[in-house]
């Protein structure tokens, strides 16, 4: 039972790694209809504005942290009025080519600024580990991370759930053409979105880097939280907040019961069976063809 | 797959008839094909440098597996990326077999494992739509990789296995001139296979799925059986692809069969022209030599600031490559080379020129 209670902590520590980047995935696909495969640059490239902040220009830990979530969430808007407005609506395999693509301009350009080498992001909260009910130790940080993220997504709930702002993005992402009957400008709101979920990326970008190292793996996130967002369903926020911990839990009882390489491998046969049985996810909102 | 094709119904397909056919007998036209393939051979012993005809080989193969994914990706609207998969599963069909037969019955085994996983994965994804159909490809991308990986440490193959050079008859494979001339021969194979199927009634009812799957099944269109047709025959094609391309190089690992590689045949159907026979053999020729010709400028620095960054240029450029063409002209090089062939008929003729003239193939 303890080691029940041990896996549970650890895959809600690493859910909330994966929380960010599965919500910022939901937000674009409800609001545009993309299912985004750059998700994992945009958390990479979020961690190295977060390490330009704190290393280069010296900011102190909390200032590099909102540089860094400014800057990315410009980057998003940015990256919405580039490149993503020609591809909204079109085919999927065109939407899915562009994405990748633009995950691998992202990386590029990172790798081309800041080189391949691995670099190190320190949080100046100690290492030291907390006791917590059931004779688990987890580190002060992953208490840290997990609290983080916590807040960040009830206030996006929150937000999204009764300020104006949020009201225009649910009904831009309703119903794009009637919600500019009521005077959105859903270029604009689906715009934001983009910023927004970029925003969450970077978070989740910098807390896998603090966590362990800045380098390519930060990439990586964005494909592993794919089953996190089919488990959920691909168009409901809590689902996918669930579905991250499901995940999470999911991966840590794989490694810890069957060792580190079948992470990946029950993970996906998990997306398989989902797929198989509820093809819309557990939360998720049957799509409906109109003839 | 026989059965699949036939069913109940009007299953008399009138066979379409061919653009273009031989002249001759059985064994005249064989004579011919022969004769072209000496002649190829001919022509890269003398004209190509023998680098040339290297990429000539990966061109080949590559461009089988684009055609086929394309048949997915194109021409019935789903997307797969987990093509690499496929390939793997021929691969080690390929690997598996060895022993039991020689190259052909290798090809063999990966075509019909090919099959069966496309089977499977059409089965899977017959309830899905759109980009889910994206990610169940990507898990059985995983899957198998992992699979693969499982079955090389149980094996003890670190390195992945060896292959011996393959022969046909008397010939040894043991030139890039005489795997050109096989790489070639599939690659017309399958290019008249998937040709035929397309120019029929078969190709109709793909067109009809990928528009609109609820209105092509009111009409009258079996949706399940013309979907699971469309996944056996790619992955068959691409199982063949990776068998033939695991002898080609004498290995195989599952460390090779990546997303990346996945994406990268993506890449080559949509830089050609979705839902076309020849863009995806364009695209596959651009994917080739494109890395190749960036080390060629970027081998007079190898020091400098290109040469220690190649590999993220060569992924700047690919991906700024894609984009650009999709977002300019969704219909790849081939709906380039269309509309210009367009606007030059019109300025030609002018008064020949009907709005028909463009033929049933063109669309955008």
């Amino acid at each position: 039972l303890q080691a029940i209670w041990r896996v549970l902590l650890l895959g809600l520590i690493t859910g909330s790694l994966y929380a960010p980047v599965s919500s910022g995935l939901v937000i674009l696909y409800r609001s545009s209809g993309v299912l985004n495969f750059a998700q994992g640059a945009f958390a990479f490239m979020g961690a190295y504005l977060f390490y330009l902040a704190a290393s280069t220009l010296g900011l102190p830990f909390i200032a590099a942290g909102i540089f860094a979530l400014i800057a990315s969430a410009a980057c998003g808007v940015a990256l919405h009025w580039l490149l993503v407005r020609p591809i909204i609506g079109q085919r999927p395999v065109v939407v899915v080519m562009v994405t990748i693509a633009l995950g691998s301009v992202i990386e590029a350009v990172v790798f081309l600024i800041w080189g391949t080498n691995q670099r190190f992001l320190h949080a100046p909260f100690g290492s030291s580990s907390v006791h917590v009910p059931g004779n688990v130790t987890l580190s002060e940080l992953d208490i840290a991370i997990f609290l983080t993220v916590t807040v960040i997504l009830t206030a996006l709930v929150l937000v999204l759930k009764y300020t104006r702002i949020g009201m225009s993005i649910r009904a831009v992402s309703d119903s794009p053409l009637l919600a500019g009957y009521y005077g959105r400008n859903s270029g604009r709101v689906i715009g934001l979105t983009w910023g927004l979920s970029f925003a969450l990326s970077s978070i989740a970008g910098v807390a896998y880097a603090v966590r362990s190292v800045l380098d390519s793996g930060v990439l990586d996130l964005g494909t592993l939280v794919f089953p996190a967002v089919i488990i959920g369903g691909m168009d409901s926020l809590a689902g996918a907040a669930i579905g991250s911990v499901v995940l999470g839990v999911g991966t840590s009882a794989a490694t810890i019961y069957l060792g580190g390489q079948w992470s990946d491998f029950v993970v996906y046969v998990g997306l398989l069976v989902v797929l198989a049985v509820r093809p819309y996810g557990i939360f998720g909102t049957r799509e409906l063809a109109r003839l | 797959m026989r059965a699949l094709i036939k069913g109940p119904g009007p299953s008399a397909d009138p066979a379409p008839a061919p653009r273009w056919k031989l002249p001759g007998s059985a064994p005249q036209r064989a004579a011919i094909i022969i004769a072209c393939a000496a002649l190829i051979d001919l022509f890269c012993a003398v004209a190509l440098p023998p680098y040339y005809v290297y990429l000539s080989v990966l061109t080949a193969f590559a461009a089988i597996g684009a055609v086929a994914l394309d048949l997915l990706l194109g021409y019935v609207g789903q997307v797969s990326i987990g093509n690499s998969a496929f390939m793997a599963i021929g691969a080690f069909a390929a690997v598996g077999v060895q022993h039991f037969g020689g190259f052909g019955f290798g090809l063999l085994a990966g075509l019909v494992a090919g099959a069966a996983a496309g089977l499977v994965t059409g089965l899977i994804s017959l309830r899905l739509r759109g980009f889910y159909v994206v990610l169940t490809s990507l898990a059985l991308l995983y899957i198998a990789s992992f699979a693969f990986q499982e079955i090389e440490s149980a094996t003890g193959a670190i390195a992945g296995y060896n292959l011996p050079i393959p022969s046909i008859g008397s010939f040894e494979l043991n030139s890039d001139r005489r795997w050109l001339v096989v790489g070639l021969v599939l690659l017309v194979i399958e290019l008249i296979v998937i040709g035929t199927l397309i120019r029929g009634r078969t190709g109709r009812a793909w067109l009809a799925i990928r528009e609109h799957e609820s209105a092509a099944s009111v009409v009258g269109v079996n949706v399940v059986r013309y979907k699971l047709l469309a996944w056996v025959i790619s992955s068959a094609f691409i199982g063949l692809q990776g068998a033939a391309l695991a002898y080609y190089l004498g290995n195989v690992d599952y460390a090779s069969y990546t997303l990346e590689l996945a994406v990268s045949y993506a890449a080559m159907v949509l830089i050609g022209g979705l839902g076309t026979l020849y863009g995806p053999v364009l695209g596959a020729l651009i994917v080739t030599l494109v890395p190749s010709l960036l080390n060629d400028i970027g081998s007079g620095g190898t020091t400098g600031y290109i040469g220690s960054n190649a590999s993220s240029i060569e992924l700047l450029i690919f991906g700024v490559l894609i984009i650009v063409i999709v977002l300019m002209n969704p219909g790849g090089l081939a709906g380039i080379a269309r509309t210009a062939t367009a606007a030059g008929r019109r300025t030609l003729g002018r008064q020949r020129s009907s709005p028909e003239a463009s033929g049933p193939e063109a669309r955008s």
